[in-house]
């Protein structure tokens, strides 16, 4: 007799779900690629469904369900936050403390709800309709938060013992934690404490350089290289003080997330000459800088947090998780830099990954279950979301009147052709197989290219995701040829795209005299336009690009496709994006992908073995595409 | 007053007029029998009646009448929502006095490591069950020592009264981490 875990994150951001069966990751997904809200907060509806289909159970076959904080501890921590604060802070206290004791209090209950047809839609009009076959009779466990991130870093991870580091914003009071894993057990040693918080040191910056928190941050670590750290000794002179084992202490005085409803305060403000960005106003070279500069700061707090656990366990591997852990900038520089000889950090990384790890965490830590750690890990490519039936998949395609070439039984056709169309610089929008979990497109929803094309980047950023970006894709590279193109061990494993790693010199380009001007210009696309290698969609303005490697046992069908490429470019690597538009969360099913397809110039889409060509759709064929693209909300 | 769900369905309506109805008829019996029966009286009882008929065949007249309602519960919520924080805010939590050490708000040198302190709840745990926020809270102010969460008890069950606008996660900013 089987045991299943429901893990479930909700009520924050990022919400998901995540099966266990017997220790087993059966599946896992995000909220927001079902209910097409980025970041949904909400319980996981669709997430849960999906998990149980594709588990094959119903809701009475559940044993428990692992929640991944403990709401009643946070409380803890927040009405210490604000007594110690006051009379400041009642603006955020009247807004904050009615929503937990309006449910997020009773998470419990509310899931139980959930379960049962008791819960409510989002406009209060109570839903009839329970999740899966059944009735749930299992047991419902709060995982400590932190505990939740290092589960889901060591227990899908490949080491049988590792050092474990999960470093974050803010749980129920711990900001960071360290400890160990041995085998089946976790045993974390020290922690940060609320509110001195690396996570939290980032995203002020990400809010006063005109970012959104919690999901601006992976913009600010591509601003960096555009900026002189000129502001990195007044951070660690006033606003932190990192201690060697690189724990810190922050000045609450320059910052308000105690209290207030920014992140920074006015002695903030002051010390680094201005108010916060406008969001979506000009990037000015002060943003530059204070990017670069908060960037090295955070590196060297990873760094020497990295030492400490080091020193700490003498363990030679470490895992990581919480949302810093998707900083890959720094990620990179540990693992360059050591001391470790193999780094594994947990591919959904923020609260979304506390599902997995709540539910390994109650499977292995509390009921004791012992585990037996996969030399490619146990996360399956991250691959856990949702797949579609071609045959529905062309059934939804015919009922549309689309056009599609049809390569079923034919995969080496398909990859021929797609790989041809690659080289011929044609954008394509690649859905195939199972979804991927997390916040990274790693080749199940991915628009893909030549990144040896110059025009490549600037097609799909104004084209396809109709915005103007100063970062650059990522590179997807075929494992065994990693090393011939960027600076990293012949042994590098980088599945999740969570390591950046400098390109080789050799395919380098020194910037010629007409480009040089370029590289000073106000307007960083036009900087990033100036190609800094022979592959310059993918190359950052410091030569850095953030890596996917990609290996057979993993990606399938995806590894095959760069092969043929490869075989037909000799070029070992292609561009890799999110399939989705600007402010839209990465496409779901197939009927999302063909409306991005319609709805942007991208030129060929793959849904499996279906291959449509943008020229042969009907025109008109999907109304309202115009408000689908303005609908989306800024990221 | 508060739970009622906007915009209406039609159920909701039925129910809404309905209850108008069941309040609005003791109180014109009580008026008759006050000011005894009369041209007014018997002329507003028509019109009353036609009312409350008309407002059963024709959904317009209760939605008008609903939206008044709710606007004015919303107002009321947000006005007693502010009233019982400000009290909790600015009266009870500085009775219980600051925890600045807890949260180390002066640099206290050296390492900000800490021992680890969470316990994680495990399966069959004594935290395992599920139980109502408040009775969470008066078990938890014992086991913590934290008896001054007892005083807060009254003021918060009252605050759960007004939270319909605060479940709308558009009211919550998305800049700060700390209502998490």
């Amino acid at each position: 007799m089987s045991t299943h875990i429901l893990g479930i994150s909700a009520y924050y951001h990022d919400s998901a779900a995540a099966l266990i069966r017997d220790g087993v990751i059966v599946a896992a997904a995000q909220e927001e690629r079902f209910s097409r809200r980025k970041h949904d907060p909400r319980f996981p509806r669709g997430a849960v469904a999906y998990c149980m289909e594709a588990g094959g159970i119903g809701a009475q076959d559940l044993d428990y369900v692992a929640f991944y904080e403990r709401p009643l501890e946070k409380l803890d921590r927040l009405l210490d936050t604000y007594r110690s604060f006051v009379p400041k802070g009642f603006g955020s206290f009247s807004l904050a403390i009615p929503y937990w004791v309006g449910g997020k209090l009773d998470a419990k209950s509310r899931i139980r709800a959930e379960f049962e047809g008791r819960g409510a839609d989002e406009m209060g009009f109570p839903r009839k309709d329970a999740i899966g076959r059944g009735a749930f009779r299992g047991e419902i466990v709060c995982i400590d938060h932190h505990a939740s991130h290092a589960a889901s870093a060591f227990y899908p991870s490949p080491f049988q013992d590792a050092a474990i580091l999960t470093l974050d914003a803010v749980g129920e009071w711990a900001t960071s934690s360290v400890g160990a894993g041995h085998g089946h057990e976790i045993s974390l040693a020290q922690e940060m404490r609320f509110p001195h918080s690396v996570g939290m040191l980032y995203s002020a910056f990400t809010y006063y350089t005109g970012f959104r928190v919690n999901s601006g941050e992976y913009k600010l670590m591509g601003l960096a290289p555009y900026g002189e750290p000129r502001y990195e000794d007044a951070i660690v002179e006033n606003l932190v003080r990192i201690a060697e084992d690189g724990s810190i202490w922050m000045d609450m005085s320059y910052f308000s997330y105690c209290h207030g409803l920014t992140m920074t305060s006015e002695k903030f403000h002051q010390l680094f000459g201005g108010q916060p960005r406008r969001p979506e106003s000009r990037i000015t070279q002060r943003e530059m800088d204070l990017a670069a500069s908060v960037q090295a700061v955070c590196e060297s707090i990873v760094l020497k947090a990295g030492d400490y656990a080091h020193r700490l366990t003498g363990l030679s591997n470490l895992v990581m998780a919480g949302g810093v852990a998707l900083n890959c900038v720094a990620n990179g520089e540990l693992l360059r830099r050591g001391p470790f000889d193999r780094i594994w950090v947990q591919p959904a990384a923020g609260d979304a990954g506390g599902a997995v790890g709540a539910a390994l965490h109650l499977w292995h830590q509390d009921l004791g279950n012992t585990r037996a750690p996969n030399p490619d890990d146990s996360q399956s490519g991250s691959l856990l979301g949702p797949s579609y039936d071609i045959e529905d998949s062309a059934l939804m395609l015919d009922s549309l009147g689309a056009d599609y070439d049809d390569y079923r039984g034919d995969e080496p056709g398909l990859l021929r052709r797609v790989a041809g169309l690659m080289a011929e610089g044609k954008v394509i929008g690649w859905f195939a197989g199972r979804m991927e979990y997390g916040p990274r497109a790693l080749g199940s929803r991915s628009i893909i290219g030549d990144a040896r094309s110059s025009l490549m980047q600037q097609t799909m950023n104004l084209k396809i995701k109709f915005r103007e970006s100063f970062r650059p894709f990522a590179p997807c590279v075929l494992r065994e040829r990693a090393a011939d193109v960027f600076e990293v061990g012949a042994d590098l494993d980088s599945p999740y795209m969570l390591f950046v790693a400098p390109i080789r010199a050799e395919w380098r380009l020194a910037p010629n005299e007409q480009d040089l001007p370029k590289m000073k210009d106000p307007d960083l696309s036009v900087r990033l336009a100036v190609p800094r290698s022979k592959l310059p969609a993918i190359t950052h303005v410091d030569y850095s690009a953030r890596i996917q490697t990609v290996d057979e046992r993993r990606h399938g069908r995806f590894y095959r496709l760069m092969k043929e490429f490869e075989e037909r470019t000799g070029c070992p690597v292609i561009v890799n994006t999110s399939f989705n538009i600007r402010g839209e969360p990465i496409v779901g099913t197939p009927f999302d992908a063909y409306r991005c397809f319609l709805a942007t110039d991208m030129d060929f889409l793959v849904i499996d073995d279906l291959l449509l060509d943008k020229d042969r759709q009907p025109i008109g064929l999907l109304p309202g595409l115009q408000q689908y693209r303005m609908q989306q909300p800024l990221d | 007053m508060l739970s009622l769900p906007y915009p209406p369905r039609r159920s909701h309506l039925r129910g809404f007029w309905l209850v108008l109805t069941l309040t609005l008829a003791p109180l014109y019996m009580g008026a008759l029998w006050l000011f005894g029966p009369g041209l007014a009286m018997t002329a507003s009882g028509l019109v009353l009646f036609g009312a409350v008929v008309l407002g059963f065949a024709w959904a317009p007249l209760p939605k008008v009448l609903y939206r008044i309602w709710m606007l004015a519960a919303q107002r009321f919520a947000v006005v007693g929502r502010l009233y019982v924080a400000a009290l909790i805010h600015f009266l009870l939590l500085p009775s219980a006095g600051r925890a600045e050490a807890a949260l180390a708000l002066s640099d206290p040198k050296g390492s900000m490591w800490r021992p680890y302190r969470a316990a994680p709840e495990g399966a069959g745990g004594s935290v395992a069950a599920e139980e109502k926020w408040f009775m969470q809270l008066v078990r938890e102010s014992r086991t913590r020592g934290r008896g001054w969460w007892l005083l807060l008890l009254p003021p918060l069950m009252v605050l759960s009264l007004f939270v319909a606008d605060a479940k709308d996660d558009k009211s919550v900013p998305e800049n700060i981490y700390t209502l998490f």
